[in-house]
């Protein structure tokens, strides 16, 4: 073997590496941010019990004396803390021994957390929950869908399979392909702007806070159904075309059945994406503290992404680890949604057997 | 008769949802430009675009200052270039290892893997940067002498280099994988290695989408808000230090908004100026991108 | 006469799936031989074993030689890059590079290191594209895209990117079937010019074609390797009576 043949073959193994070298970084961050908020949210899904009647008070949950809470009573804040990572904060060194001697004793003990879903917000970490939140993301997403879904769907079967191939529709076609790719912060401006303003809705509402992120998701759900609309094969139109069908016949009987995996995984794919955005909300007014959850549309609400931003800012230790159990539970929802758009793309993937 | 009338009004309908959704862009377009123009009529173009203080407040005169907004433009390319200067070679090297070498079973694999980093809202990353990155990079520096802003720009640049990443590579793989078979035969035929291949014939073609790539990932690095919120500084600094903390464009609008602002403010029309300055930057970029991959096909068929 | 490619009892196999059973195979040097036989039959698939473009299928096996001037290609010391240097391909639809007509012949050149200066890999760029009876065409637009070319020039192109780095052995895969009458005409007469210096073997569909152009001819019939021998006897006296049926047309 030459050595030019020789310098040749090191530099295709170098490339290779280098390839292999940078997705193994990428999925090495990937593992570690995982990695980090597990560690970090996993504990706020438990809360520190100890049993009744065995420690003084000051080392209670204060709040525990108004719930009758049968052999377990709730350890403080601090205790939770020092429990969980070791962290003794604003223990004294007598307080820490005690808790060693309930450890040796089997009289402190983790249990499962259920306050921090049913709870809303409150200035107290240990107290504070996700509840509100997700109500809020629930409610938001569903003005989302009721705003996006209609129009989007609309506007593509326009676009796809009725409208001319003129310059007037290209423009058209233009500018709806750029607003896919807006910043998502310049529809906060806008929500802004046309609804609070204008129109004079509630501030930091789900109403509002729908209408926003539903002006978001349109260009893109106009995107991906058309992708899905043209991905019909026009063999099958022309088929329901010479047997007589009428277009609109045509349209609903035939494309839409065909298309609709690719129309429900991009749809599910957005809203997803609306579920974890956080600045265009910020826009309206959702940083607002709130303790109580909305019971309609027009009520003040938060978003579970604008829920975990609040929470990053308080400097309190306990905070952070609701911060990363509000994340996890997040992701967990996102994973959800992303795995049915995956498996309804699968599952009807083979159908088209052209 | 009666169904032709359905069919008359179903092809409305979705004509004015078509119209409908065009009247968006042209509803962001005239509120920004709306509040922009009551904006200049209190602070002068020029005072914002090339002024170099960015400190809003009112003198005891009344008279508006401190609104340049050089140091936001230059705290906004600092962070986006550090973003893009890991995203740019990670992003092609990992496209053309999935596009080119991996084998059918792992590209299945890992993929779908980095179709999650791209899925996580970017909030989770700025939240990684603040209580990982930034502790871990502060006694890296403090070990070596150097000192690091606890908000620099190079976490926020790294953190966001790491969110582009998988867009990027997404955008350069499926720019190769569109490239025609043929393609490769020819150069393998002619004894190339794969390496040789990629390089001299298959990037070299795919060039103009690779160009689009790379406008669409800064596009999205520059309208990017959650990361540079949490990881960036408030405080408007004129450097292209990495080590020191800047602000940028979106971090600004967040801050000039937040509290109850009445719209008469000049700080809350300071934000819409800011917004529209950031519409006409990403759209010119976008459509560069867009015209680019459109050029492209059209070689390509 | 010597064998400038002898294949030795090959067998091809996709995974489970036999495409070639058991065929030898000489092919003579200076001279032009064309594979023929219906569709599906192995004939791409057994050039393609020339020159081990059928390394990148999955799942594929082979057994038995190839040998190249005596070395068989398939040992593990050969090294697949270098060999496909002594061994070029012309593929069905031409496909040069989306570059200048001067880069796409300088290609092959370029990354085997064939040249010592400039002035030597312009005079390999004349020489490869006069031998491909395209200089007079293209000599006042090298730096032309080659993608302006017409079909045919396109593929004479790609002959020429062959010729470059000068090989042992060309292989060509169906190479007129894409182009118009006259165009084919034009390369008829290049391959008949180009034996004089390299071993060319063709795959073709077109019996007339290979009538013409040929010295030996091999029939291939669903994997087998059926009849091959010189081209005017195996066109007028077949010895099997498949070969009798395909060049009477009795089947395509």
């Amino acid at each position: 073997m030459t050595s030019n043949l020789r310098k040749r073959h090191r530099q295709e193994k170098w490339f290779q590496r280098m390839g292999l070298f940078s997705l193994c970084l990428a999925l090495l961050f990937l593992g570690i941010i995982f990695g980090k908020i597990l560690i970090t949210g996993l504990p706020a899904f438990f809360k520190t019990e100890i049993e009744a009647k065995s420690a003084p008070q000051h080392l209670l949950n204060p709040y525990a004396q108004y719930v009758d809470q049968g052999k377990w009573t709730a350890a403080s804040d601090a205790v939770d803390m020092y429990y969980k990572n070791g962290y003794p904060g604003t223990l004294s060194p007598q307080d820490s021994q005690s808790i060693e001697a309930l450890k040796s004793q089997n009289k402190i003990r983790l249990s499962f957390n259920g306050a921090f879903f049913t709870h809303s917000d409150s200035s107290a970490p240990e107290m504070a929950g996700i509840w509100g939140a997700l109500l809020g993301s629930l409610l938001t997403l569903l003005i989302t869908f009721l705003t996006a879904f209609p129009i989007g769907i609309g506007a593509a079967i326009y676009l796809e399979e009725f409208a001319p191939k003129n310059s007037h529709i290209y423009w058209i076609e233009a500018t709806i392909n750029n607003l896919a790719a807006v910043p998502s912060i310049l529809f906060g401006l806008l929500g802004l702007l046309a609804f609070i303003h204008f129109i004079g809705l509630p501030r930091p509402s789900a109403l509002v806070g729908g209408l926003t992120l539903g002006l978001m998701s349109l260009p893109v759900i106009v995107v991906t159904t058309r992708a899905s609309l043209s991905a019909v094969p026009f063999a099958l139109k022309e088929a329901a075309l010479g047997l007589g069908a009428t277009p609109l016949q045509v349209l609903f009987h035939h494309v839409i059945p065909s298309a609709l995996p690719g129309i429900t995984t991009g749809v599910i794919l957005s809203l997803a994406r609306a579920l974890g955005e956080t600045a265009p909300l910020l826009m309206i007014g959702m940083v607002a503290f709130i303790a109580t959850p909305p019971s309609s549309f027009l009520d003040p609400a938060t978003v579970l992404p604008v829920q975990i931003f609040n929470w990053s800012r308080s400097p309190e230790m306990g905070f952070v680890e609701n911060t990363s159990g509000a994340i996890l539970v997040l992701l967990l929802i996102l994973g959800l949604l992303n795995g049915l758009a995956l498996f309804i793309r699968k599952k009807f993937e083979t159908h088209h057997g052209f | 008769m009666r169904s032709l009338w359905v069919e008359r009004c179903a092809k409305v309908f979705f004509f004015l949802c078509a119209v409908g959704t065009v009247l968006i862009s042209i509803g962001i377009v005239v509120s920004l430009l709306g509040e922009t123009f009551r904006f200049f009529a209190r602070v002068s173009v020029f005072d914002f675009l090339f002024g170099l203080t960015w400190a809003p407040h009112t003198l005891p005169s009344g008279e508006e200052v401190g609104f340049g907004a050089i140091p936001l433009f230059t705290g906004t390319l600092l962070i986006t270039s550090i973003a893009m200067a890991i995203a740019l070679p990670c992003g092609t090297l990992i496209a053309v290892y999935l596009s080119e070498y991996a084998r059918p079973s792992l590209r299945q694999v890992f993929k779908p893997l980095l179709e999650t980093l791209a899925g996580i809202p970017t909030l989770v990353y700025g939240f990684f940067a603040i209580t990982t990155l930034a502790p871990f990079f502060q006694s890296l520096g403090d070990t070596l002498y150097i000192t690091l802003s606890s908000e620099s720009a190079l976490i926020a640049g790294l953190v966001m280099g790491i969110m582009i990443l998988p867009y990027m590579s997404s955008l350069c793989e499926d720019a190769l994988h569109r490239l025609p078979h043929s393609l490769r035969e020819g150069s393998v035929g002619l004894g190339a290695t794969a390496s040789e291949t990629i390089l001299r014939v298959l990037l070299p073609a795919a060039f103009p989408s690779l160009i689009a790539a790379f406008l669409l990932s800064l596009s999205r690095a520059i309208g990017e808000t959650m990361i540079v919120v949490m990881a960036a500084g408030l405080a408007a600094n004129l450097t292209f230090n990495p080590l020191e903390a800047v602000t940028t464009v979106t971090v600004q609008i967040v801050n000039l908004l937040t509290g109850d602002q009445e719209f008469d403010n000049t700080k809350t029309l300071a934000a819409f100026g800011l917004g529209f300055v950031l519409f006409i930057l990403t759209f010119f970029l976008n459509i560069l991108a867009l015209y680019g991959i459109k050029r492209h096909r059209r070689i390509y068929g | 006469m010597a064998f400038k490619i002898d294949v030795q009892n090959l067998n091809l196999f996709y995974g489970e799936k036999q495409a070639l059973f058991n065929v030898s195979l000489g092919l003579p040097a200076s001279q032009t031989t064309a594979l023929i036989g219906p569709s599906g039959c192995g004939k791409s698939s057994f050039l393609r074993c020339l020159n081990r473009m059928n390394d990148v299928v999955p799942n594929l096996h082979l057994e038995g030689k190839v040998l190249l001037d005596g070395k068989d290609i398939y040992d593990p010391s050969v090294d697949v890059v270098d060999l496909r240097s002594h061994v070029g391909m012309v593929f069905q639809k031409p496909n040069p590079f989306p570059r200048s007509i001067y880069e796409n012949v300088a290609y092959g050149p370029r990354i085997h290191r064939l040249f010592k200066d400039k002035s030597a890999l312009d005079q390999i760029v004349e020489k490869s594209l006069t031998r491909a009876g395209l200089w007079d065409e293209v000599k006042d637009r090298l730096q032309q895209a080659a993608t302006r070319l017409s079909g045919g020039q396109q593929q004479r192109l790609c002959i020429a990117r062959a010729i470059a780095v000068n090989p042992k052995v060309i292989l060509m895969d169906e190479p007129c079937s894409a182009l118009d009458p006259i165009a084919t005409a034009k390369i008829e007469e290049l391959i008949d010019e180009l034996r004089e210096k390299f071993t060319l073997v063709i795959v073709t569909h077109n019996l007339q074609q290979a009538a013409r152009i040929s010295q030996k001819t091999a029939f291939f019939h669903s994997g087998y390797l059926v009849e091959a021998g010189e081209t005017g006897e195996l066109f007028t006296t077949p010895k099997d009576e498949r070969t009798q049926g395909y060049i009477t047309g009795r089947y395509g």
